[in-house]
Order: C-alpha cells, then sequence, then structure tokens
C-alpha cells in the first residue's frame, strides 16, 4: 500500500453539504475517497501544466549541470565546428545514451 | 504532448544555436520572430550547445530558450522510437535526434550537419539548412 499522509483541509459548508448528498448517494464511500478521486481528475486535467512545469525542472537542471562545461569555439571554422560538435554528439552517447539501448527488453 | 496541429514544428540543431551566439547573425532571429513558427528542443541539442560555448554565451542560450518561448522536451519521452531509427541505420546520437523530431511531429530539422542526411532515409520529416528554410518561410 502506498505511503499515506492526513492533511486537514477548510471547506465552505454548502460544498461539504453537496459533498456529503454524492457520499449518501453511494457514489463515494467517504469523504476521502471524493477528494482523493477530485484531485486525481484535476491532475488528469492539468497534466498538460504538470508535465511543462516537469520539463521547465528538468531543463534548469540540464543548465546546472552543462553550464560552464564548454569552451570558446567562435574561432573555429564552419566545418571545424560540425566536426566538433559531432564528437560532443559521440561523447554524449556514450555518457549517457548509450545506455538507454542496453536495456534489457521488457 | 505537442500543442496545436497547424503550427508550424521545427527543430534547430546545436549547430545553429551555437553559429547564432558565436557570430551574433540575424538569421535566426527571423525564425524566433515568426509567431507561426513553434521551436522545440531536447537534452541532447542543450548540451551539445552547452558544451561548445563559453560560459556567459551559455548563459545567452538560458535567455534565448525563455525569451523566445523554445519549447523543451526530454528525449527520453520518445524512448519507443529509438529502434526505428536504429532499424533505419542512424548511428548514435542521431538516433536521438531523429527520434525526437518524428515524436513531436517538426516538419524540418535545420541543420548545417549535412552527415545527419547520411545516415538514413526520412519520412517523418525534411532536413534543411537554415539558407533553405529561410528560403522558404
Amino acid at each position: 500500500m502506498s505511503e499515506i499522509q492526513r492533511i486537514n483541509i477548510t471547506l465552505p459548508k454548502k460544498l461539504v453539504k453537496r459533498s456529503r448528498i454524492l457520499i449518501d448517494e453511494g457514489l463515494y464511500s467517504n469523504f476521502s475517497e471524493l477528494v482523493r478521486e477530485s484531485i486525481k481528475n484535476e491532475i488528469l486535467l492539468d497534466s498538460r501544466m504538470v508535465e511543462d512545469k516537469k520539463n521547465k525542472i528538468l531543463l534548469n537542471k540540464l543548465f546546472e549541470e552543462e553550464l560552464g562545461s564548454g569552451e570558446d569555439t567562435s574561432k573555429l571554422s564552419r566545418d571545424e565546428l560540425i566536426r566538433k560538435i559531432r564528437k560532443t554528439r559521440d561523447k554524449l552517447w556514450e555518457e549517457k545514451y548509450k545506455k538507454w539501448f542496453q536495456r534489457p527488453a521488457s | 504532448m505537442v500543442s496545436e496541429a497547424s503550427e508550424l514544428i521545427i527543430v534547430l540543431d546545436s549547430n545553429e544555436y551555437i553559429t547564432f551566439l558565436n557570430e551574433n547573425n540575424l538569421f535566426l532571429s527571423k525564425i524566433f520572430s515568426n509567431k507561426k513558427i513553434s521551436i522545440y528542443t531536447t537534452d541532447l541539442i542543450i548540451s551539445e550547445v552547452l558544451r561548445n560555448v563559453e560560459i556567459n554565451s551559455g548563459k545567452e542560450f538560458f535567455k534565448l530558450i525563455k525569451e523566445n518561448k523554445i519549447v523543451f522536451y526530454p528525449s527520453s519521452t520518445y524512448y519507443p522510437l529509438f529502434k526505428k531509427y536504429k532499424n533505419l541505420g542512424f548511428k548514435r546520437g542521431d538516433v536521438i535526434m531523429a527520434s525526437f523530431c518524428e515524436g513531436i511531429k517538426a516538419k524540418y530539422l535545420i541543420t548545417e550537419n549535412r552527415h545527419f542526411l547520411k545516415s538514413g532515409k526520412l519520412n517523418e520529416f525534411q532536413v534543411l539548412s537554415l539558407q533553405e528554410f529561410l528560403k522558404l518561410y
């Protein structure tokens, strides 16, 4: 069973009354279930927002990790730059991506 | 997840950002100011840029992403496509790039890296140089 946390919430009486009707009608077994399901639905509705936020955090983390790791390439010719980036891509492959291809088939 | 289907989605390869940061050329600005174009990027591109520019240009790159609302998605999202591009003959990091471009439904990958074209045949998106793209839009 997943870990649970007890949270006290304050609600308008009107909302509590309406919620009771849903419970009395058997749509939810208790108030906690109603709140849990409502939050899950809200998360689903806002999944794009949640995904965007997660991606923003990932992007910031990536910058924290990589910023300052580079060197000045402004004096390189176009071809030299392309070759250097190619080397970086190969290095990144070895460091990070190669292992994705070594995952056992599920 | 990709937003409106009507928008033109493109991916700028790391060499385009690096050239822009190093030379301050105005070609990319034309793309940034075009509201009909959505630019997407991923971790491979970000790492390549940051490893090939000095720290101040790296900070400039961060600003550029934020100010131009460049959309970031982690490449791992498109893991199911990796096998397809590996089987098509793509090598190493190019598998990640091609999977990302298809995954986000990009119409174009803008790059000066002609090596990419040699990796394999593409149906899902087109590879163009910046000049070729600017002639079209």
